[in-house]
């Protein structure tokens, strides 16, 4: 079972922030909410009624995950991997030196995308391509957009 | 632009009672720290709580690295002496609160390493430290502080083993700089101030002596010859970059 989260290396912030510093790019900093909640589960988990919402007619039942949820071992797996799809699909690369790196780069569009968790950065030469990812992406997770990078 | 983590300045609010007395450098340079100097251990769980925050705080202190990673081999036995440099180390930071990591835009697309190694300087085992630091222009990127595994018999070897270190990460961010697509405009230099590393780099003299440390040896001459990754160059003036990670 999966159940590791890569962070981003100290080393990879750097040099992003020190390229988008020489260029003169924009950084934006986004968080998503409840993010190991939108993790799927492939394996079948189920837990203890919780505390307060005990269905009194079948106390004796218990509640099958549809989801992963915190506490589970594998949700920041399972987190990791939901975020990493919808990534790839906006047409990014995972990049083969530091996994929690994803590049985007078309024609004259460079786009860099940092996960550490569930705090993502996004830079890239485009405002308005980062603009559109941010979008798409709120339309994927419910996420809170912490605008221009100040604390990561 | 500079970037500094905030936790400077929370960190140093948390011990007001330390008195103000001027220091100029991380770590005291005529007090050896030793595992056992003769005094008395005590509770380590404070001693290993500041570690664990200076740790954090060389994220972004390339200035510190050596002063926190030589403290950290004193978590599980430390004594008022490994203590006393450890508020020292605080006193620095107290007066360098407000120093970041400063990122340039106006700076050359190349990339530059720095390595050196204080040879024997471990009193206890007479193991030497590697260090490196890597300047994406004139943008700190990358640094280390390690203490290296093996004894070296000689500073060459000592020297010859951090630069396989500082080559190995050189190496991975060229790789990563490549992927992101940033070109550099000439070829990565590593710089050391040993002549002898800097000539094994490049063709195998004195192979009697070297023969126990062959697969570093081995790891930099191939991607200095066959690759031209790298240039390996000895660095002329008197104080250097490195010198400021390793005191």
């Amino acid at each position: 079972m999966e159940t590791f989260s890569p962070v981003v290396k100290p080393a990879t912030i750097r040099i992003i922030l020190s390229i988008v510093v020489m260029n003169g790019w924009g950084l934006r900093q986004l968080d998503i909410n409840n993010a190991f909640l939108h993790g799927a589960l492939s394996e079948t988990v189920y837990m203890l009624q919780p505390p307060g919402f005990k269905d009194l007619s079948k106390p004796g039942h218990v509640c099958q995950l549809r989801k992963a949820i915190y506490g589970l071992k594998q949700a920041p797996w399972a987190w990791y991997s939901a975020l990493k799809t919808a990534i790839l699909q906006f047409g990014f690369k995972n990049s083969q030196t530091d996994s929690s790196l994803f590049i985007f780069r078309y024609t004259s569009i460079i786009c860099y995308f940092l996960v550490y968790v569930d705090d993502l950065v996004i830079t890239g030469n485009n405002s308005d391509f980062v603009n559109s990812i941010v979008k798409q992406l709120g339309c994927k997770f419910s996420l809170k957009d912490m605008g221009s990078l100040h604390y990561f | 632009m500079v970037f500094s983590f905030p936790s400077t300045s929370i960190f140093v609010i948390c011990y007001p009672t330390l008195t103000c007395l001027e220091v100029c450098s991380p770590l005291s340079t005529s007090t050896p720290l030793k595992l056992n100097d003769g005094t008395a251990s005590f509770d380590n769980t404070e001693y290993r709580r500041i570690i664990g925050s200076l740790q954090y705080l060389s994220l972004t202190r390339p200035n510190i690295s050596f002063a926190v990673n030589k403290l950290s081999q004193f978590m599980h036995k430390p004594t008022p002496t490994h203590w006393a440099a450890t508020k020292r180390l605080l006193r620095y930071l107290k007066q360098t609160i407000f120093h970041g990591i400063q990122l340039i835009s106006h700076t050359h697309p190349s990339l530059t390493t720095f390595s050196d190694a204080d040879w024997a300087g471990n009193l206890d085992d007479r193991t030497s430290t590697s260090v490196y630091i890597i300047f994406l222009g004139s943008n700190p990127v990358s640094w280390s502080s390690k203490k290296q595994r093996a004894v070296a018999r000689s500073s060459t070897e000592a020297e010859y083993r951090a630069l396989a270190n500082a080559a190995s990460e050189t190496v991975w961010i060229h790789s990563l700089l490549h992927e992101l697509g940033f070109k550099l405009n000439t070829t990565p230099s590593l710089l050391c101030d040993n002549l002898g590393a800097t000539h094994l780099s490049h063709n195998p003299v004195h192979h009697s002596r070297m023969k126990h440390i062959q697969i570093d040896l081995h790891f930099v001459r191939d991607l200095y010859t066959s690759c031209s990754y790298i240039i390996i160059q000895k660095i002329i003036v008197n104080v250097t970059i490195k010198d400021a990670i390793i005191i």
